[in-house]
């Protein structure tokens, strides 16, 4: 059996697929940040009681969980070919700290907004 | 062999900075990370990569969990069980979101210096909340079922 040709000039063999797997475990992360961003604009109707202003607010938690997963899911395709072309050449640097940081923050601003939905909605 | 009394700095593992609470501690910058040591194998970079990106799911899932057990599940067990199972959902979501970079980044110096990885205590800290929480749900099913059906 033999290999199938590369398909594309900057193609490597890439051992393990781990460009791959990498650029599909952001995808499954950015589609999460999607779902719960949509589902945390959708828990803000319950919340009449804060008058416009702070339903727009309550809004901004799922807001932000959506516009991260959008992010991610656009940045994590540039990044696979980036580190596609780089995993065969041994290019250095292919660890992303600043992206790794705002993933984080994000997460942690979406988690307390969420926390903050949830207390506005029960008293 | 003789166990002598050590210091706290003495027993902390290898790979692991000092536990201090500060925006520059638990938030180190990307400089900071990639200074030290050699580059390590790309692999080992990705793998960390993508547990940490394991980890922020979780802390959405669990966001979403907590979320969905005030808002969207029907009333069931004791007074107030729904909002304390989920306000302590969200709080295990906001704990592993703000220790996830931190954890990635001592993984990530520990790979560049070759050094043991550095343990962590979330896993144990998430087994037994979610133990609690599974249990408490578990009450409150079976209290409600017997307190409503009859």
């Amino acid at each position: 059996m033999t290999r199938p040709a590369v398909g594309h000039p900057d193609e490597i063999p890439d051992p393990g697929l781990q460009s791959e797997r990498t650029y599909l475990a952001w995808q499954r992360t950015g589609l999460s940040f999607a779902t719960v961003g949509v589902f945390l604009v959708h828990a803000t109707r319950h919340l009449d009681h804060l008058g416009t202003p702070g339903r727009l607010g309550a809004g901004l938690p799922g807001i932000l969980g959506l516009t991260t997963g959008a992010v991610i899911i656009l940045r994590g395709l540039l990044r696979y070919r980036q580190t596609v072309a780089g995993a065969g050449t041994g290019t250095p640097g292919v660890s992303a700290p600043t992206a790794v940081g705002a993933v984080a923050a994000a997460a942690s601003l979406v988690a307390v907004g969420g926390l903050l939905v949830l207390l506005a909605g029960s008293f | 062999m003789r166990m002598t009394r050590r210091s706290s700095a003495d027993v902390r593992p290898p790979g692991r900075q000092p536990w201090r609470l500060g925006l520059r501690r638990q938030w180190p910058s990307a400089t900071d990370v990639r200074q030290v040591g050699s580059e390590p194998d790309y692999r080992f970079t990705l793998a960390n990569e993508r547990t940490f990106l394991a980890w922020i799911r979780t802390a959405l899932a669990l966001l979403a969990g907590g979320v969905a057990v005030v808002q969207v599940v029907p009333d069931f067990g004791f007074p107030g069980s729904r909002h304390v199972l989920g306000v302590t959902l969200v709080i295990m979501s906001i704990v592993i979101s703000t220790t996830s970079y931190r954890h990635w980044a001592d993984v990530e110096r520990a790979l560049r210096l070759g050094r043991p990885l550095p343990p962590s205590q979330v896993p144990r800290l998430l087994g037994v909340v979610l133990t609690l929480v599974s249990l408490i749900a578990l009450a409150s099913i079976l209290y409600s079922s017997g307190g409503a059906g009859r």
